[in-house]
């Protein structure tokens, strides 16, 4: 199987490449394709520069390596989609720092490389992983061009993990005992699962009583509120301080809940300049190994839902993988009815959104 | 576009280095394709005074996957050049003198 990253030069895009041939997810005759996203790029060799730098790094284990920029010249089976715009990290921006700015640029992005895979994979298609932001778009977007089965977004994926990671940190253990999901959308709009959260090793009596300490008193039909208002406190923090603002941001979340800090610590963390490529990197370079072995494995993802758990549109659901997406995982019967109704407003928006960031007709 | 099996050939334009024809057969191996012929000649010399190597391979697939599998043998640092023929388009020349060198092979004892 072979493996395309698009916006390979991008910082989540060198380092998703990196981690790749780092785990060693290819043999050394599986192809690793590196293409850039901007045809207008400052810096159009630098692929051809970062080839030769992993063949010297990593000539022991590095899969065949492709540059190009033709969408036209795509050929992996698993295609990730990391180009395009991201947020700035200077303080003095995060005022004016919006996500219909990054819809606007990264909708074109979009469009280009799904109508190109549409017009020469159309027999075969690949699975594509949307990692650029608003991943809701991205994935309306492809799904339109390709199968829906075949296009998954990360924002659930990789904040179904920070929530695990967030668990598992205040009890002082390993992430993989947690498991739990986040859903609906990646960015204001994402809804907790607790109903969701087992822990290894725990009862489910030990479980509520270290629920209710870790939740410390934040209910779930409150979250979306409080995860607002604890954002106008991480902005004004960062933007009256551009020095220590967001460091001071990230002692501030350290306070919050679990479920806040998923949303929140990404945050803080971007403005600190070191962005969240690794751990973006990570969750992805997961999910790529789970498609290509094809394995049948039960991700939250974003996804083009049709009408299932009552969801239409992109929205962050649970799914059921083997290679393409089989089917969405019905709802669980103890998930709450505020969990439900959360999961369908942010469904909502998300599809009100998007009506306003692409015309389906165009 | 055809929906059925059918033969097909490509001819390769390599750059002639070692590890070529393991890189191109890969691309049909980890596919599940069955190689039907493979036949490779290095050392042609270039207008420039370079060599290159060419190689004729046939293989049965549908269509779509022949196009996908241009794509990937194009996509190799090994490759330079990708022509596809279905089998119609196979030159009459060239099918025949494969047959030859296929009956050669095949008289050789061993």
């Amino acid at each position: 199987m072979d493996v395309t990253i698009v916006g390979a030069s991008g910082g989540c895009g060198r380092e998703i490449v990196t981690q790749i041939v780092q785990q060693r997810l290819l043999e050394n005759r599986e192809i690793l394709q590196l293409v850039g996203s901007n045809p207008h790029s400052q810096r159009p060799h630098l692929l051809h520069g970062f080839r030769a730098d992993l063949q010297d790094a990593y000539a022991e284990i590095i899969p065949e390596l492709n540059v190009t920029d033709d969408p036209e010249k795509i050929i992996g089976d698993v295609v990730v989609i990391t180009g395009g715009q991201t947020f700035s990290t200077a303080p003095a921006e995060i005022g004016s720092a919006s996500r219909d700015t990054l819809a606007k640029a990264n909708v074109l992005v979009f469009e280009r490389f799904a109508r190109s895979l549409a017009l020469t994979r159309r027999e075969y298609p690949p699975v594509v992983i949307i990692v650029t932001n608003p991943v809701e778009l991205g994935v309306a977007i492809f799904a339109k061009y390709l199968p829906r089965t075949h296009v998954i977004g990360m924002g659930a994926y990789s904040d179904s993990a920070r929530f695990r990671w967030e668990i598992a940190s205040d009890l002082g253990i390993r992430r993989q005992r947690v498991h739990g999901y986040m859903l609906g959308e990646h960015g204001n709009g994402m809804v907790p699962i607790w109903s969701s959260v087992r822990v290894h090793g725990m009862t489910e009596d030990e479980w509520r009583l270290v629920e209710l300490q870790l939740r410390r008193g934040l209910r779930t039909e409150d979250y979306p509120a409080a995860l607002l208002g604890h954002q106008r406190r991480l902005i004004e923090m960062i933007s009256t301080d551009p020095k220590n603002g967001a460091v001071a941001a990230l002692r501030y979340v350290r306070d919050l809940p679990p479920d806040l800090r998923v949303a929140l610590k990404p945050f803080a963390i971007h403005y600190t300049d070191a962005k969240t490529q690794t751990a973006t990197a990570a969750a992805t370079v997961e999910l790529v190994k789970a498609v290509l072995e094809g394995r049948r494995v039960e991700v939250s993802a974003q996804y083009m839902h049709e009408g299932e758990n009552n969801l239409h549109g992109p929205c962050g659901g649970r799914v059921l993988l083997a290679g393409t997406v089989q089917r969405v995982m019905p709802d669980r019967d103890e998930m709450t009815s505020t969990e439900r109704t959360l999961v369908e407003r942010s469904a909502w928006a998300i599809q009100e959104k998007i009506s306003q960031w692409w015309r389906d007709d165009q | 576009m055809t929906n059925e099996m059918q033969l097909w050939l490509v001819v390769l334009t390599t750059r002639d280095h070692a590890g070529d024809t393991a890189a191109i057969a890969s691309v049909f191996s980890g596919r599940g394709i069955q190689i039907d012929s493979f036949i490779g000649f290095g050392s042609n010399p270039k207008a420039s005074g370079e060599s290159q190597g060419r190689i004729m391979i046939t293989f049965h697939a549908f269509e779509g996957r022949f196009r996908a599998l241009c794509r990937v043998l194009a996509s190799l640092e090994a490759v330079a050049v990708v022509q596809g023929f279905a089998d119609a388009d196979i030159p009459t020349a060239l099918r025949g003198k494969a047959l030859e060198v296929k009956l050669l092979l095949a008289a050789i004892e061993g």
